[in-house]
C-alpha cells in the first residue's frame, strides 16, 4: 500500500495518503522522519501505529531509518507532535 | 437562527460523554474536534498483533456497575445516563475484587471481605469504623497528608498495600495525597462495586458514544486541531456566535474560522489557557494554580503471557513488596477478545519519582521480574509506555484538582484535570460531566 504511494507520489503537494489521512507536505527527497526528543513523551502510539516496524520507543521514541518507508502514520497518532517530517 | 453550536475539544472520554449528552437533547448543534488521527484520547487502544494495547487507561472500571462512570454511561436517560447498551456497550466483572503477591505468593479476595484475612485484626476494626464515617462529617487531622493519617491507624502491612493500590490507580503515593481523598477514595472503593472490564476494552465504550454521537447528528473530526479562541465579533461570519475558533487540519498552515456558542474543553487547563485570546479575562487566581499544578506521570509495561499462566484471573493484582509498580491487570480474563486466542494480555502501571524516564523504565522492570516469580516463564514483554509533561497519566495530581469553570461564561473543562473529590480514574471524570453539562445548557 505504502509502495504504491511512493510511486505515485510527485515533489510537490500530496492531498492525501492511502492510509487516509490528507496532509499539505511536500514529498522532497531529503527530507525524513525526525523526533524532537523534548517534546516525546514515550506513549508509544506511534509504534502502535507503525506498520513497518520503523520504531523503537523506551522512554523516547527512535526511529530506525532503514525500516521507515515515509507513511507518516505515526506523526498523526503523536499526542504531542513529537514526530515531524523534515530535512 | 439554527440551535446553538457546541464545540467540544478533544474527543477523550470527557470530551465524548459531555458531546454526547449535549447530542442527545437534539437542542444543540454539536462537533467534536481531535487532535490526533484516533478518537478517544488516552481511553481507548490500539490493535499490536491481536492484543488490544491501551493508550493510558488499563481497560478497567474501578467501581463496576455502581460507579458514576457506569451511571453515565450505561444509566437510563431519564436517570441523567446516556444508555448506551443500545449500541453494545457493556461491562463484565473482573474475576475478583482484589489480589495481591506477596513473598512469591498469589492472595486472591472473591469480594471486598476476601481482603480481611491478609492483615491484623485491629486494620478491620478501624477500617469498619472509617467506612462507616460519613462523607460531610470533619475528619481527625484532615490537613495532614495520606500515609501519615493512616499510619496513626493501621498496620504497615495494611499501609503499604493500599499505597501499592494508590500507586496503581492514581500514579501517587499516599503521603502526596491530602487526607480526605484518601478516605474519600478507600470509601468509593469499598462501598462499590468490584471492578469491571468494558466489553471489547476501552474502544467499546468510545465506538458506543461515536455511534451514539453519529444517530444524533454530531459530528466527530479527527486530525484537526484548535489554534485560537477569540471573542463572535471578531469575524463577520461568526458575528451571531459567542465564539470565534479557528481550526486547523493537522499539518496544513491555513485555518479556518467556526462559530461556536459553548465551548467544552478536554485538552487541559494549559492548553485551553494557550489558545485563549486576550480578550478573555481569565482570574488571576486561576492562571496560578494552574501554573503551579504539576501534571502526574506514569509508565506502563504490557505484556503477552501464555494461555496456562499460573495466574488464572482478571481482578486488580497489587505488589505492595516492590516501590514503584503498583500493580497489574489481566483484563483478556474477563474479555478474552482482548488478546490473540490461547494468550493473554497483562498491563502493570508504575509511578515515576523522578524525571529520568529511562532509568525508571529499566528499574520498574526489574521489579516486576521481582515481584511476580512466573513472569520470566510465561511473559515475553510486547511494549513500554511512559506518559508525563503534556500528555500524562493525570493532568492534575488527584486530590489537588482544578476547577472546570475557569471565570468565562460558556466555557468549561472536562477530563482528568477536573475530576471529583475522592473519585479516581475514569470515575473521577465522570462524576464531573453532568455538572458541567448542565452548566453550559444553563449559559447557551
Amino acid at each position: 500500500m505504502i509502495g504504491k504511494f511512493r510511486e505515485k507520489a510527485t515533489p510537490g503537494l500530496v492531498p492525501a495518503l492511502e492510509s487516509g489521512i490528507s496532509h499539505d507536505k511536500p514529498v522532497i527527497s531529503g527530507e525524513k522522519l525526525k523526533v524532537i526528543n523534548h517534546l516525546c513523551v514515550g506513549c508509544s502510539y506511534c509504534l502502535m501505529a507503525c506498520k513497518d516496524k520503523a520504531l523503537v520507543v523506551e522512554g523516547v521514541c527512535e526511529v530506525l531509518e532503514s525500516n521507515c518507508t515515509n507513511c507518516l502514520l505515526c506523526l498523526m497518532s503523536c499526542p504531542t507532535g513529537a514526530l515531524v517530517y523534515s530535512r | 437562527m439554527g440551535r446553538p453550536k457546541a464545540l467540544i475539544i478533544g474527543s477523550g472520554i470527557g470530551g465524548l460523554t459531555s458531546a454526547a449528552m449535549l447530542a442527545q437533547t437534539k437542542e444543540y448543534d454539536v462537533s467534536v474536534y481531535e487532535r490526533m488521527s484516533f478518537a478517544g484520547g488516552r481511553f481507548t487502544q490500539h490493535d499490536h498483533d491481536g492484543f488490544q494495547i491501551p493508550t493510558g487507561a488499563v481497560h478497567m472500571i474501578p467501581h463496576g456497575k455502581k460507579g458514576p462512570f457506569a451511571n453515565l454511561i450505561l444509566g437510563s436517560r431519564k436517570r441523567g445516563g446516556l444508555d448506551l447498551s443500545r449500541h453494545g456497550v457493556d461491562f463484565i466483572p473482573t474475576t475478583n475484587f482484589a489480589c495481591q503477591i506477596k513473598g512469591g505468593r498469589l492472595y486472591q479476595a472473591k469480594n471486598a471481605f476476601g481482603i480481611l484475612p491478609w492483615f491484623p485484626i485491629s486494620d478491620m476494626v478501624n477500617l469498619t469504623r472509617l467506612l462507616s464515617k460519613r462523607a460531610k462529617m470533619p475528619i481527625v487531622g484532615e490537613t495532614e497528608n495520606g500515609k501519615t493519617w493512616l499510619s496513626k491507624r493501621f498496620s504497615k502491612k495494611f499501609v503499604n498495600f493500599l499505597d501499592s493500590f494508590s500507586n496503581f490507580a492514581v500514579s501517587l503515593k499516599f503521603e502526596q495525597m491530602p487526607a480526605t481523598s484518601v478516605i474519600r477514595m478507600l470509601q468509593n472503593s469499598f462501598w462499590s462495586d468490584r471492578p469491571h472490564i468494558p466489553k471489547g476494552g476501552c474502544k467499546g465504550v468510545i465506538d458506543g458514544l461515536r455511534k451514539d454521537l453519529k444517530e444524533n447528528g454530531a459530528r466527530v473530526k479527527l486530525s484537526t486541531e484548535i489554534t485560537e479562541i477569540l471573542p463572535g465579533s471578531a469575524e463577520e461570519s461568526t458575528k451571531n456566535n459567542e465564539f470565534c475558533v479557528g481550526i486547523r487540519r493537522r499539518g496544513r498552515d491555513s485555518s479556518i474560522w467556526v462559530g461556536a456558542d459553548a465551548i467544552i474543553h478536554n485538552g487541559g487547563h494549559p492548553n485551553l489557557l494557550k489558545v485563549l485570546s486576550d480578550d478573555f479575562e481569565v482570574k488571576e487566581e486561576i492562571t496560578e494554580q494552574v501554573n503551579n499544578t504539576q501534571a502526574v506521570g506514569g509508565i506502563g509495561f504490557c505484556f503477552a503471557l501464555k494461555e496456562n499462566v499460573p495466574h488464572q484471573g482478571s481482578g486488580v493484582t497489587v505488589l505492595p513488596e516492590i516501590d514503584r509498580v503498583g500493580g497489574y491487570v489481566i483484563p483478556s480474563f474477563s474479555d478474552p477478545s482482548l488478546a490473540p486466542q490461547g494468550q493473554h494480555l497483562m498491563i502493570t502501571h508504575q509511578y515515576v519519582p523522578s524525571s529520568d524516564v529511562k532509568s525508571e523504565i529499566d528499574k520498574g522492570r526489574e521489579e516486576l521480574y521481582e515481584a511476580i516469580p512466573w513472569l520470566s516463564d510465561y511473559g515475553e514483554e510486547i511494549c513500554v509506555h511512559s506518559y508525563h509533561r503534556n500528555w500524562p497519566c493525570n493532568r492534575a495530581p488527584q486530590g489537588s484538582e482544578l476547577p472546570a469553570d475557569i471565570g468565562i461564561e460558556g466555557i468549561r473543562l472536562v477530563g482528568d484535570g477536573v475530576k471529583s473529590h475522592g473519585w479516581m480514574m475514569i470515575e473521577g471524570i465522570s462524576s464531573n460531566i453532568s455538572n458541567v453539562v448542565n452548566e453550559i445548557k444553563k449559559e447557551i
